[in-house]
């Protein structure tokens, strides 16, 4: 399976999936997730990313079309055909998506425009997850971008690791 | 001997960070420090800088300059209502947002012979080739970034791409296929770690063409931007311009990167909902402050 993040410790799966076809931004949405408490992986296989929306405790699938070839739209319309049961949101990014059928299991079917709406993103994933007993996150999870708000910009230098991470320079 | 216009560069590849809404508000503080301004609206396609001045209706565009309606230049320059400062309007010609290369060389011509002190270029927003290239126009780039991560990620990006493309022009210019290759490769992170910051192109370029790899080093060291970190709200939002100097430095060659921060301010809004620029609604609000004070590190006289 090709992650690019490490996923919760053994028997565990992640509150949220994201799958986008651009790792860059992927990243900036599965982190902000992240720093938002929510343990989320990323993945660039969209076959992957289903996968592991199915399985386990997955809340919410974050599902960014921007770029997204045909081939990998088609595994969007099986997400909702074969809605999982663990699923409460499935969050379509980008602004030409394709028609979808609707979720079975009163899942819900998100979809925001900017790929790159951050906050609502965040904000409509952690409504899903509140339904649920949340899981806690272990810090050890998380690396170093999970810190908290508060320590969040406590280094001078921490924006810069960020930015640096992002664009894949370390 | 007429006057050769200063160009400043207003860019920001990220959209709505605020290039508009300062190059309109640079515009009236340099003319308030006795600058002659002409504020050009280069968003090509989606253009506004004209609202901002309160005028819906505008008789000539660039475009009517671009597509050959009018001859010169000088028959789209408009007066605004702030003595001193001229504006020339975008407009909105569907596909003139990716301009063949010999009209924008004829466009350069032109713009050189504006007589005015300062030429104030509001560009679009994005890594297209016109952005890219019109940013190059400029003598002086105003870089515009909001402290968040994607529009910080987004001016690394178009900073790396315009020194790729500063880069590409002059070894293509002096014939060099070698140091073409290899620029080619640097650009190519993932396959080519070894050549990951401008430092290790320029070490390898030097054991290809010494003379040629020092003439790029040279193009890059001319380059010094100011960096306009905008809506900042909090101390640590300063940061972001510190953040991002450092990236251009460690990685792109650019040493010369100096920060100037423009703070968040109401005014800002409640002068654009009035079809005014805060210059003239809120004179004294910080954002104006912080206009003058950009004025002032631009070599405009103070007032
Ligand atoms: N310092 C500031 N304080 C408050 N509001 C601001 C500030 N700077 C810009 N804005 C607001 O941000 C919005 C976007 O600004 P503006 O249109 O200048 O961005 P832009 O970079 O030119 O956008 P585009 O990429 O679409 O051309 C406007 O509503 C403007 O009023
Ligand atoms: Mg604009």
């Amino acid at each position: 399976m090709d992650k690019l993040f490490a996923a919760p410790g053994p028997g565990q799966s992640p509150l949220a999936v994201v799958f986008s076809p651009d790792v860059i931004r992927g990243n900036i949405t599965s982190r902000k997730l992240r720093h938002e408490g929510l343990s989320a992986v990323l993945f660039d296989r969209v076959g992957d990313a289903v996968d592991a929306a199915c399985a386990g405790a997955t809340r919410v699938f974050v599902f960014d079309t921007a770029g997204a070839l045909a081939d990998e739209l088609r595994f969007l319309s099986r997400v909702c055909d074969a809605w999982p049961e663990n699923l409460a949101l499935l969050i379509v990014l980008g602004d030409q998506p394709p028609e979808l059928p609707g979720p079975a299991h009163g899942g819900d079917v998100r979809v925001l425009r900017d790929p790159l709406d951050l906050e609502r993103v965040a904000s409509l994933a952690k409504q899903a997850c509140a339904g649920r007993p949340a899981q806690p996150v272990q810090p050890a999870q998380l690396g170093r971008s999970g810190q908290s708000e508060q320590t969040r910009g406590a280094e001078e230098s921490d924006l810069e690791a960020e930015l640096k991470d992002f664009l894949r320079l370390t | 001997m007429a006057r050769v216009p200063k160009i400043l560069g207003v860019i920001g590849p990220k959209g709505g960070v605020g290039k508009t809404t300062i190059s309109a508000n640079l515009a009236i503080a340099l003319t308030r420090a006795g600058a002659n301004v002409v504020a050009m609206d280069l968003d090509l396609g989606s253009a506004n800088l004209h609202v901002v001045f309160g005028l819906r209706n505008v008789r000539h565009t660039l475009d009517d300059f671009l597509v050959n309606k009018v001859a010169s230049l000088d028959a789209v320059v408009m007066d605004t209502a702030v003595p001193g400062l001229k504006l020339i309007a975008g407009g909105n010609v569907p596909g003139i947002a990716s301009l063949p290369y010999q009209r924008k060389v004829k466009l350069l011509r032109h713009l050189r012979k504006l007589d005015c002190d300062y030429l104030l270029l509001d560009l679009a927003a994005g890594v297209t080739n016109n952005v890219v290239d019109f940013a190059l126009i400029a003598q002086k780039s105003l870089l515009v970034t909001t402290p968040d991560v994607p529009s910080l990620m987004s001016l690394y990006s178009f900073l790396k791409t315009s020194v790729y493309r500063r880069l590409q022009l002059l070894f293509r210019s002096s014939g060099d296929a070698r140091l073409l290759a290899l620029l080619e490769n640097a650009g190519d992170a993932e396959a080519h770690p070894e050549l990951k910051t401008m430092a290790d192109f320029f070490t390898q370029a030097a054991l290809i063409d010494p003379e040629l790899a020092e003439r790029g080093a040279k193009v890059l060291a001319r380059f010094d931007p100011l960096i306009l970190v905008n809506r900042v709200k909090t101390a640590s939002d300063m940061k972001a311009g510190r953040a991002i100097s450092n990236l251009m430095d460690q990685f792109l060659g650019l040493h010369r990167g100096e920060i100037l921060s423009i703070r968040e301010d109401a005014a800002v809004g409640a002068a654009a909902a009035r079809m005014q620029p805060a210059l003239l609604s809120a004179p004294d609000c910080g954002f104006a402050l912080d206009m003058r004070k950009l004025a002032g590190a631009l070599g405009a006289a103070s007032e």
